[in-house]
């Protein structure tokens, strides 16, 4: 049941993925952005299945919710319809595949071998609810959180220098 | 563990938390609607007290610990780096009185605190959590420091082109950071590497590697990262520029070297040249040797200072790898030896082309015609740190490279195999003469059209002498800070014998 | 009050898939119920012109956006975001109030000062000031 749910939630975001970047029915930004948050929503659908049930909603809530509203608010901000055709020149798609095949070598080989000698990964160690999370947050890693609200204070500083109107 | 512990062992970065948070509020109430120049003078004052007041602290009040097995990690070679990136800060803030291109003062020296906190977080942990969130925290103060200049359309893109690359070098890491969790299970680097060990190798461990090191390559600007280095040095603000150049290139030196010889100490490999096994090793040797060829050669076509300075940036970054490569404690301590002196280096550089700017207008080279008749002290500065860029002895750049080479050729002694990548360095050093020159002739040989003397303010001026002064004093003692460096990681080290 | 954790957790995701499946088949149905039942209209291009006189129209019909709903939806995100480390601290709070507590408070009301001086700087620069 579960692997089947896994294989339900994995499907569903590779092909909204691909939708997304590449639609060939449509090249409207806000097609993509809603494929944007199928993606989301089928990855949270992992999460849970990996018991990460905090996580999961969070994404539903922060990613799903509000940076979609971001991003679609920079789509109508720029006014984009069409996205325009461009052409890439053969050096740098031949650049590009070269590159990506390599990668894409390395990774079927570590499948393969992940298939004959199942990875000896470390299951992990506690479950993914909001208690045992917040434990290990507030015990373990303080100091990230610390400079988590740093980092949102860079956020903010950032936003209101390059985006707020210059006052005359 | 208790939060007063946590608090006593983040001193340093306490302090600057508060001064930012003094910069900020300083100037958002009754600094404004000053005039600029004032705010710029009180903002630079209160970031260079309270940099200055870090480095006291760390210096009288020096308590050395590891919180959380290595999440937080306080140890006399990480304050000592610490001392070194908050001077780089503070002279940064005082060169930035140099320039009046922004209306957001208290923001832009706040960013630059900012910027130094990721740094300082950077360097103080062994854990890869806590390093990718100092690494964004620095990341993003120093994209936003890069556009700074709204009205600029360069600065403009070059904050667009850093954010761009950066967020993707970022998703590399991260990436690698958690094929690295998911392989180990752990986040700790020494955790990680004990675990590496037990399990066969591994091809996703190689996916892992090369992802790491796409992320941090991208921060050290290291060839075929380095992509944006040069409209981001041109474009961006000058002091910006010189943060990116000094600050950012040693916290993450210093994280690369943590990284790769603590966390995958057990997958070296060899960069030999007959005995290749795979490995980081190999993969920075590629890295350092391409940085090389191209940061040097690319820098002779240059005619704009500033793309000249990315472009030798480049080429530095490849000379720094070599210690990296060295993988042993003689390479870590040339390794911070040579990045720390380059950051003054480059600083006070940086410095000179920000005054040139200024007042002419451009960073091309014609700019800088009859700098010596124009203002004497810029130009022995700029003669100072260039040559030792070069690495002309008896500056810090001769003795920081001397150092790299030597620790390498040791640790590479049993084979030589890595010769090549020495001989490559050196004689590609002799072809980066040639571009530093160049900047130095305009400066001492050729006449400006009208050669009125230059006006630096006087704090300027003081940065560019002690900044100078500080080039000669490596470059003739070196051992000062050698010795400091080597005892430091005998002390934070004790096991870590290479 | 037993917290359930571990596979049990999963069940209870059971009528969050059930509310998914009945939100599909409902708007699905809706979509295909129209399409079956519905008249289809007749729609000649003249339609949609302009009326006799009208003008025609130029240019495109969607308006640009001011830049100042961008600006709160950044921080709305930024401030989301804080809102999601509150969570996990008010779960574990009374726990470790017991076994640590100068950690539990400290950090929090570290994070919550940095974050008010960023709220009240932003109120300082008028960034949530809809007229200027």
């Amino acid at each position: 049941m579960e692997s089947l749910f896994f294989y339900l939630f994995a499907a569903l975001a590779v092909v909204c993925g691909i939708l997304m970047v590449a639609n060939p029915f449509s090249r409207n930004p806000v097609t993509s952005a809603m494929f944007m948050v199928l993606t989301m929503i089928s990855l949270a659908g992992v999460f849970v299945l990996l018991h990460a049930y905090f996580l999961a909603a969070v994404q539903i809530l922060v990613y799903a919710g509000a940076v979609m509203v971001l991003f679609l608010f920079v789509i109508m901000l720029l006014n984009l319809k069409e996205e325009e055709k461009r052409k890439p020149g053969w050096v740098r798609m031949g650049f590009g595949l070269v590159s990506a095949g390599l990668f894409a070598a390395l990774l079927l080989r570590s499948v393969a071998a992940a298939r004959n000698a199942p990875l000896e990964t470390a299951a992990a160690t506690v479950d993914g609810g909001v208690k045992p999370l917040g434990l290990l947050l507030f015990t373990e890693y303080p100091l990230p959180f610390e400079i988590m609200s740093i980092l949102l204070l860079v956020g903010m500083v950032g936003v209101v220098v390059l985006s707020k109107k210059e006052l005359k | 563990m208790n939060y007063g512990e946590l608090l006593k062992l983040l001193a340093p970065e306490s302090i600057l938390a508060l001064t930012l948070l003094l910069v900020l509020g300083a100037d958002a109430t009754f600094l404004s609607g000053r005039a600029p120049g004032l705010r710029r003078a009180v903002a630079a004052s209160l970031t260079v007290a309270g940099c200055m007041g870090a480095i006291y602290w760390i210096f009288f009040f020096p308590i050395h610990g590891h919180l959380f097995s290595g999440v937080l990690v306080v140890d006399p070679l990480t304050q000592v780096t610490k001392q070194v990136l908050l001077l780089l800060t503070a002279a940064t803030a005082l060169l930035t009185l140099e320039t009046a291109f922004t209306p957001h003062v208290g923001e832009y020296f706040g960013l630059q605190l900012l910027a130094t906190l990721g740094f300082l977080f950077m360097v103080s942990s062994e854990d890869i959590l806590t390093i990718f969130v100092a690494l964004e925290l620095a990341s993003l103060s120093l994209y936003m420091l890069a556009s700074f200049a709204k009205g600029n359309l360069a600065s403009a893109e070059a904050g667009l082109k850093y954010f761009l690359y950066g967020g993707l070098a970022s998703a590399f890491l991260l990436f690698g950071f958690s094929l690295l969790y998911g392989l180990t299970g752990e986040t700790l680097l020494a955790k990680i590497a004990a675990k590496i060990t037990t399990t066969p190798r591994d091809p996703l461990l190689v996916v892992a590697i090369s992802m790491v090191l796409t992320g941090l390559g991208f921060k050290i600007a290291a060839v075929p990262f380095q992509l944006w280095a040069p409209d981001v040095y041109e474009g961006a603000p000058t002091p910006s520029a010189a943060l990116i150049a000094s600050g950012s290139k040693l916290a993450s030196f210093f994280l690369l070297e943590k990284m790769m010889t603590i966390g995958l100490s057990s997958a070296v490999g060899s960069g030999a040249f007959h005995a290749l096994a795979a490995g980081w090793v190999p993969m920075l040797a590629m890295l350092a040797g391409l940085s090389l060829i191209v940061g040097n050669l690319t820098a002779l076509a240059q005619t704009s200072v500033k793309r000249l300075l990315a472009y030798s940036a480049i080429a530095h970054a490849g000379y720094a790898l070599l210690g990296v490569i060295a993988n042993s404690s003689q390479g870590f301590v040339a390794l911070l030896f040579y990045v720390m002196t380059y950051g003054f280096t480059v600083l006070g550089a940086f410095g000179v082309v920000a005054v040139v700017e200024r007042q002419t207008g451009s960073d091309r080279l014609e700019a800088f015609a009859g700098l010596s008749r124009r203002s004497p002290v810029l130009a022995g500065v700029l003669f100072v740190c260039l040559l030792s860029l070069a690495g002309i002895p008896p500056l810090a750049g001769f003795f920081g490279k001397f150092y790299l080479f030597a620790a390498i050729l040791r640790a590479g002694a049993p084979s030589l195999g890595i010769l090549w990548l020495v001989i490559l360095a050196i004689a590609l050093s002799a072809v980066s003469l040639f571009y530093y020159l160049q900047v130095l002739k305009q400066a001492f040989v050729r006449e400006a059209p009208l050669e009125l003397p230059f006006s630096v303010k006087p704090s300027t001026q003081l940065v560019l002498i002690l900044l100078a002064l500080c080039v000669i004093l490596f470059g003739c003692a070196p051992d000062l800070l050698v010795s400091k460096l080597l005892l430091a990681l005998k002390a934070a080290a004790p096991g870590l014998v290479f | 009050m037993v917290v359930a954790m571990g596979l049990e957790q999963m069940d209870q995701y059971a009528p969050v898939l059930m509310m998914a499946l009945v939100a599909i088949a409902a708007s699905g149905g809706m979509l295909a119920a129209s399409v079956i039942a519905g008249k289809r209209g007749h729609r000649p291009a003249i339609k949609d012109t302009a009326y006799e006189c009208g003008m025609i129209p130029i240019g495109s019909n969607s308006a640009r956006f001011a830049v100042k709903f961008y600006l709160v939806a950044m921080l709305f995100i930024l401030f989301d975001i804080e809102t999601v480390f509150l969570y996990p601290w008010a779960v574990v709070y009374k726990d470790m109030l017991t076994t640590n507590a100068s950690l539990i408070l400290g950090g929090m009301i570290s994070f919550m000062a940095i974050l008010a001086v960023g709220f009240a700087y932003i109120l300082k620069k008028g960034a949530l000031n809809w007229r200027e």
